[in-house]
């Protein structure tokens, strides 16, 4: 197994769900993850000497999922959705709500996060889920820190105004009692 | 539960419950074989024209003919302290090429690949380049596809994602990087004014209408639609798109103009106006304020008048740049690109955030054009170099590029 194998195999599974959650679409995810793992073979020899070679895959596979997102609206394309579903346990892509109480929870976080414009909602995963610094998250998005740390400050904003009690500690503490 | 927290819960707890599908390594490595190969053709048919020609002259001088001229390896756009050269464009040298980051790739395009000579009279047509590259942060060149009319250095150019939207001549085109592929845009309403510059944000393209109008272009829908008219009409104009609108510049009179600026401010919603002691109009918005790299100072009737400066919209305070360098700090090359806090020009690089100057490094020796174009990527500056009118052999090489880390 070579370098690249084993980076492929590490790396494939958890940008790919970093892709999703950003595009809340699996082809597209897949298509545009596919896109950057060739140009990072392509390149391996300088992309393995850098850093973070993950970085540079989640740079390219975001920005190529984000453009092909936004030339699909353009075109009124009604086959991608804008924001994925609630995954559930053992789904592939899930589709179905559990009624778990915990799950509940986090399926309206889900949807609350399913609301947010494209960059809002990148800037939340990959800060939330990639645990990305500001100047990362910047990086890879390929704007100012200045504009995440706004777009982060819009996005818990809106989350707030969307999920409304349920980021109150009481609210919270009883739903998970029952 | 803190909302940050359940964030971090939510998006983990479920996304780990996902089964993803394994992906598919054979197909990477195919593609990503076949992607390398055609970059390296890309490359070699690129230069090939003009390796042939350097090469005859090589041969003459008893050189060795057969070697390339491409730099080996390729190495990634880095840079610290000193220009470092990137491996040459496949495409001949030009003066003044558009150049845009599309936040994967540089895009070059259009120039002048035989300008008139310094201080010389030229009867010729000026010669417009139709083609162009792209350089990939991994290090590689390709060729893009021709634009469908020549891309003159004084065509206006502003970046929307992956995508260089151009004015000129009257006409509006798009080339988008991911399909390689060149669009006319529709005209706007009224005609674009020739001489101003166009700007953009979220997806939005801001240019001046003759008559004084911001128009603006929604690109992915592409169409057009106009603000209202601002406070008053503006001489010398100049529309820099921000973070909730847009900023029109410019003087309220022809004597105005050479004594100060007024800002109209269109924040979303409605225009507001401010007057600075500065004389030229803003170009730069570095996501919190309107600045103008200029080091001239002017003294009409006994004021002391800026040419640059800087302007919060929010507070309405304009200060001059801030400890100024005394001359210009070129050496060679003249460089003008910004990009958020970091503003390259007189031979410098003025960073907004600390209010700190930092002198650009010498034209490297090899380095031998005019009418250099430069880029800021990812916080380091690449240069296309121009073209020297003066020697017939660089006319017909490949196109220098150069980063630098400041």
């Amino acid at each position: 197994m070579t370098d690249f194998d084993e980076f492929f195999a590490v790396a494939w599974p958890r940008l790919l769900r970093t892709t999703y959650a950003v595009t809340g679409d699996r082809q597209l995810a897949e298509d545009a993850l596919q896109t950057a793992f060739t140009k990072a073979y392509a390149a391996w020899s300088r992309v393995s000497r850098a850093d973070e070679p993950i970085a540079y895959v989640r740079k390219i596979a975001l920005h190529t999922a984000l453009v092909q997102q936004r030339k699909a609206s353009a075109r009124r394309e009604t086959t991608v959705r804008s924001m994925p579903e609630a995954p559930v346990p053992g789904g592939s892509w899930p589709s179905a709500v559990s009624s778990e109480d915990g799950l509940l929870e986090r399926d309206e976080v889900w949807a609350a996060i399913a609301e947010l414009p494209p960059r809002q909602r990148a800037v939340v995963v990959l800060r939330y889920y990639e645990d990305l610094s500001e100047r990362q998250i910047a990086e890879t998005l390929g704007i100012r820190p200045g504009t995440v740390k706004s777009q982060s400050s819009a996005a818990l904003s809106t989350l707030r105004g969307l999920l409304g009690d349920t980021t109150n500690p009481t609210v919270s503490r009883v739903r998970g009692e029952r | 539960m803190e909302l940050e927290e359940l964030l971090g819960r939510s998006l983990h707890d479920g996304l780990a419950r996902i089964d993803v599908p394994a992906g598919d390594l054979a197909a990477v490595r195919a593609s990503g074989t076949r992607l390398r190969s055609r970059r390296r053709g890309a490359v070699v048919t690129g230069v090939a024209v003009a390796v042939a020609v350097v090469s005859v002259s090589v041969a003459a001088l008893g050189g060795d003919a057969g070697r390339s001229t491409v730099p080996d390896p390729a190495p990634p756009v880095t840079g610290a302290g000193a220009w470092e050269r990137l491996p040459d464009a496949p495409v001949l040298a030009r003066s003044m090429p558009l150049v845009g980051w599309t936040g994967e790739e540089v895009v070059v395009v259009g120039g002048d690949p035989d300008p008139c000579p310094v201080n010389t009279d030229c009867d010729r047509v000026p010669t417009v380049a139709r083609d162009g590259a792209a350089y990939d942060v991994a290090g590689t060149w390709r060729v893009i596809a021709e634009a469908p009319v020549g891309m003159a250095y004084y065509f206006r150019t502003t970046m929307v994602g992956d995508t260089m939207v151009v004015f000129g001549d009257g006409r509006w085109w798009a080339y988008d990087a991911g399909d390689d592929a060149w669009t006319r845009l529709p005209d706007p309403p009224v005609p674009t004014v020739d001489s101003g510059s166009i700007s953009s944000a979220d997806g939005r393209v801001y240019a001046l209408s003759s008559q004084g109008r911001v128009q603006v272009l929604d690109l992915a829908a592409r169409t057009w639609s106009a603000l209202p008219a601002g406070p008053r009409p503006l001489y010398s104009a100049v529309a820099v798109a921000t973070t909730t609108g847009v900023a029109v510049s410019g003087g309220t009179s022809p004597r105005d103009v050479l004594l100060r600026s007024t800002t109209q401010i269109w924040d979303g919603s409605s225009w507001s106006e401010l007057s600075t002691r500065q004389t030229n109009p803003f170009r730069h918005w570095t996501g919190e304020r309107l600045v103008e790299l200029d080091l001239q100072v002017a003294n009409p009737d006994g004021l002391t008048i800026s040419y640059g400066g800087r302007l919060d919209p929010v507070t309405g305070e304009w200060s001059p740049l801030p400890d100024p360098p005394a001359s210009y700090g070129g050496d060679g090359w003249s460089l003008v690109a910004a990009d958020g806090p970091l503003l390259l020009g007189w031979g410098f690089v003025y960073d907004d955030r600390g209010q700190t100057w930092t002198r650009v490094p010498p034209k490297p020796d090899e380095a031998i054009g005019d009418g250099a174009s430069a880029v800021w990527v990812d916080g380091r500056v690449v240069v296309v170099d121009g073209v020297d009118p003066l020697t017939a052999a660089t006319k017909e090489s490949p196109a220098q590029a150069w980063v630098w880390a400041p």
